[in-house]
């Protein structure tokens, strides 16, 4: 799987849920949106292999 | 009920794809139905709270972050057919590398929106910038760069709005600002409770402009996915001083806490909610909440004989 997390790309194998995804990447899925193929989707959505993650960190401060 | 479809999660109210779930609601909501749904709650907000009854002028105060943008946007679209003015306030703090990303997006957002925009300084105000206080600040155990910035924020934005002579003052504190500013409250031990208020604020006054909060009741994330949908920029621009303070451990203890238990945040706030109310009920029928002084270094109201700027500048100068 290609995952880009805020900006950085990385690589490995993951297929199950995005809120399992992030568990296991120690994100917690209120602060982020998660991209699968270009469109926003849910912690509840599955992902697998082929497809291009991106996780963008969205509440910030300021 | 979210639904799903395959490996796809599909909105409760139709069958598209959703772009949230909602765990407090246990529903997920697509696109259109989140926009729909974050516009609908401002607007029921605005009117249980009677926020722009009798207004002409709005005041928005914007960061160039997702909270105000979002506020700006769905003001404007309200206010219009309302024929209320609207106004945006922007107050750069000098923070390089943050505020400079900002302010150009501030101005196309405004601009696209034929909203005017005024823009105040620290350095204006005060003859320094963020910057350059936190760098007097080193070496010492001074007060955080939140502290500095809430306060000085509040005090720039105050007078911006009277010179403008503003009748509201809206501001995009969102549900977790809410939560959060409440929980520091508590673990700070501090009797700011009525700063929060959905509208109001510390001391009623009538050189404070009336501050409304019409966000407050969204949740961040949903803030957040509606401004990306809606294509604002900025969104993922981060203060470079975002990690200093309270306020980080306690937005992560608080996302914890919602995570485990749905629905925390609206519980926390319900309850802040009673709370101010029963304070605020004894707090003005007292000596003390009629009591407002005049600024004895500014002339700007205060509880006190000095305002809390002028006691933050008169502190940052001694240690200079």
């Amino acid at each position: 799987m290609q995952c880009t997390i805020n900006g950085k790309k990385d690589y490995f194998t993951f297929s199950g849920q995005v809120k399992e995804l992030l568990q296991k990447l120690g994100i917690n899925e209120q602060i982020v949106i998660v991209k699968v193929n270009g469109k926003i989707v849910t912690e509840l959505d599955k992902v697998n292999d082929s497809d291009i993650v991106e996780i963008q960190k969205v509440i910030l401060g300021g | 009920m979210a639904v799903r479809d395959g490996k796809m999660v599909k909105c409760s109210l139709c069958n598209k794809s959703a772009v949230i779930h909602l765990s407090y609601a246990n529903s997920s909501l697509c696109e259109k139905h989140l926009i729909h749904s974050v516009e609908r709650r401002v607007k029921r907000t605005i009117r249980e709270y009677k926020m722009l009854d009798g207004a002409k002028h709005i005041g928005v105060a914007i960061s160039g972050g997702k909270d105000s943008q979002v506020l700006l946007y769905i003001l404007h679209k309200i206010a219009k057919p309302m024929r209320i003015k609207v106004t945006a306030i922007l107050v750069d703090e000098g923070i390089e590398g943050y505020r400079d990303k900002i302010i150009p997006e501030a101005k196309k957002l405004t601009s696209d929106l034929g909203v005017p925009l005024e823009i105040v300084s620290f350095k204006e105000l005060t003859n320094y910038s963020l910057d350059e206080i936190m760098k007097m600040q080193k070496n010492q155990r001074g007060e955080s760069s939140c502290t500095f910035c809430g306060v000085f924020r509040r005090y720039a934005i105050n007078k911006v709005a009277k010179m403008l002579k503003v009748d509201r003052l809206a501001i995009g504190h969102n549900l977790d600002d809410m939560v959060q500013s409440y929980m520091m409250n508590i673990l700070r031990n501090e009797d700011l409770l009525f700063r929060f208020k959905p509208i109001g604020g510390a001391i009623e006054d009538e050189r404070f402009v009336m501050r409304i909060r019409p966000l407050f009741r969204i949740p961040e994330k949903e803030i957040a996915v509606y401004a990306v949908l809606k294509g604002f920029k900025s969104v993922f621009v981060e203060c470079p001083y975002v990690n200093e303070g309270l306020r980080p451990m306690v937005r992560d203890f608080v996302n914890s806490l919602e995570s485990k238990y749905p629905g925390t945040k609206f519980k926390i706030l319900q309850n802040y909610l009673e709370v101010s109310k029963k304070i605020s009920d004894q707090f003005y029928s007292s000596e003390e909440g009629k009591k407002i002084n005049s600024c004895s270094i500014c002339g700007e109201p205060t509880s006190s004989s000095v305002c809390k700027t002028c006691s933050l500048l008169s502190k940052l100068l001694r240690k200079e």
